[in-house]
């Protein structure tokens, strides 16, 4: 299941448009209702999943970009993907 | 139909209930409306947390009225807006933190001074940054010029003028008052002038500024208070229940995370949702503080400070 999960793919599954909104970011569709609120690297990942991608290439995306540990950015994604399946956003 | 007038614009009503009339009493006029709004039965019917139809009609015309707003630069906010002396101060919060509290210790402590025009649901006009060209002849004497791009604030009190352009001085070179300066030449577009300091500082040679004016509506929280006026948006405090006063100045970041909450965003419509996010950002930039505070005059000398330090 763990290794099923690592490789399966995601995507989300409505478009959103990404505002820098007063230093933030905000996530918007007119598909979905209401406002979602970004940090600069969850701006990122939701950039990466406008199109089929898998965990680990947006944690490689992540690593890459930011000079944090992996497994600080690992948290950070997963936090993400949780939130984003609990709005039932994400098609995987 | 009623014809009223709020945040400067005239609208039409078509009301079946003389309940709408009573509570816009303050804002009747008889000019031409810009809009007319009618109601129906659909949009009656997202208002059906209220039980009786006069209330409801008066909100879901409220909606309309704020939907229409949007894309005019105006912002219906979740807040207690008070000016004193003209000068406007904001107070936010989640419902139930003390706003109007906040705002009734104001007007304890400074009487007539005071001006309550909003205690829920104030309305901001967000206008375009204001370029204003500042021109740093020599360390102690500049030029302010209101530049082509730049466009009088909706209502009063934000037209480029000599006591604005003073204010903006003294901001920019870091002084207190405007009596530290000396006016060579003066015109609507331009101020000429040499500071009795000489300043520390080099300007630079463009400020944008967001000007903001808030205004009153009959929509106003369970008290009705408001009055039909507007003034300057000075400073936006947040408010926190605390066990002691503190004072900070939150970042636009932080601001936008707050004002996410309190701000109107239409849900059902998208090009209105970017629209009130844009406003949002703007008002961001603005002067914002975080007000931990007590019930007590302690925490109106905090929040007054703020102020003072944006007139």
């Amino acid at each position: 299941m763990l290794e099923k999960r690592t490789t399966s793919h995601m995507k989300l599954n409505k478009e959103f448009q990404i505002l820098p909104i007063g230093d933030l970011f905000c996530a918007a569709s007119p598909e979905y209702q209401g406002v979602i609120r970004l940090s600069e690297s969850g701006a990122h990942i939701f950039n990466l999943l406008s199109e089929d991608t898998t965990k680990a290439a947006i944690l490689d995306a992540l690593c890459a970009r930011y000079d944090a540990p992996r497994e600080t950015l690992e948290a950070d994604m997963k936090e993400i993907l949780n939130q984003l399946r609990e709005a039932e956003l994400l098609d995987e | 139909m009623i014809k009223i007038k709020v945040a400067g614009h005239v609208f039409g009503l078509e009301n079946k209930y003389d309940f709408v009339r009573f509570m816009c009493r303050g804002y009747l006029c008889d000019d031409v409306p810009e809009v007319v709004f009618t109601l129906s039965d659909s949009e009656l019917a997202a208002f059906d947390n209220f039980n009786k139809p006069e209330v409801r009609e008066f909100y879901a015309l409220h909606g309309k009225i704020a939907n229409w707003l949007l894309p005019h630069d105006t912002l219906l906010f979740h807040g207690s807006f008070l000016a004193l002396n003209g000068e406007g101060i904001l107070f936010t919060a989640p419902s139930g933190t003390g706003k109007s509290t906040h705002a009734r210790l104001w007007r304890e402590r400074f009487g007539d001074r005071v001006t309550m025009i909003n205690d829920d649901k104030p309305l901001i006009a967000i206008n375009k940054p204001r370029i204003t060209q500042i021109t740093q002849i020599e360390n102690d004497r500049l030029i302010l010029n209101n530049g082509q791009n730049a466009r009088p604030a909706h209502g009063a009190g934000f037209d480029f003028n000599k006591q604005e352009s003073l204010k903006l001085a003294s901001r920019v070179l870091d002084m207190k008052t405007e009596d530290r300066f000396k006016i060579n030449q003066f015109s609507d577009t331009f101020v000429d002038f040499v500071s009795e300091n000489k300043s520390e500082k080099s300007v630079k040679s463009v400020v944008e500024e967001n000007s903001c004016v808030v205004y009153g509506s009959p929509w106003c929280g369970k008290e009705g208070i408001n009055s039909n006026t507007s003034a300057p948006l000075r400073c936006i405090v947040v408010l926190r229940q605390a066990a002691e006063n503190t004072i900070r100045r939150l970042m636009p970041k932080e601001a936008t995370a707050q004002f996410l909450y309190q701000a109107l965003i239409p849900n059902d419509d998208f090009a209105l949702r970017l629209k009130a996010l844009d406003l949002i950002g703007r008002l961001a930039q603005l002067p914002v503080y975080e007000l931990g505070c007590t019930i007590s005059q302690e925490a109106v000398d905090l929040s007054y400070k703020a102020l003072q330090t944006h007139e």
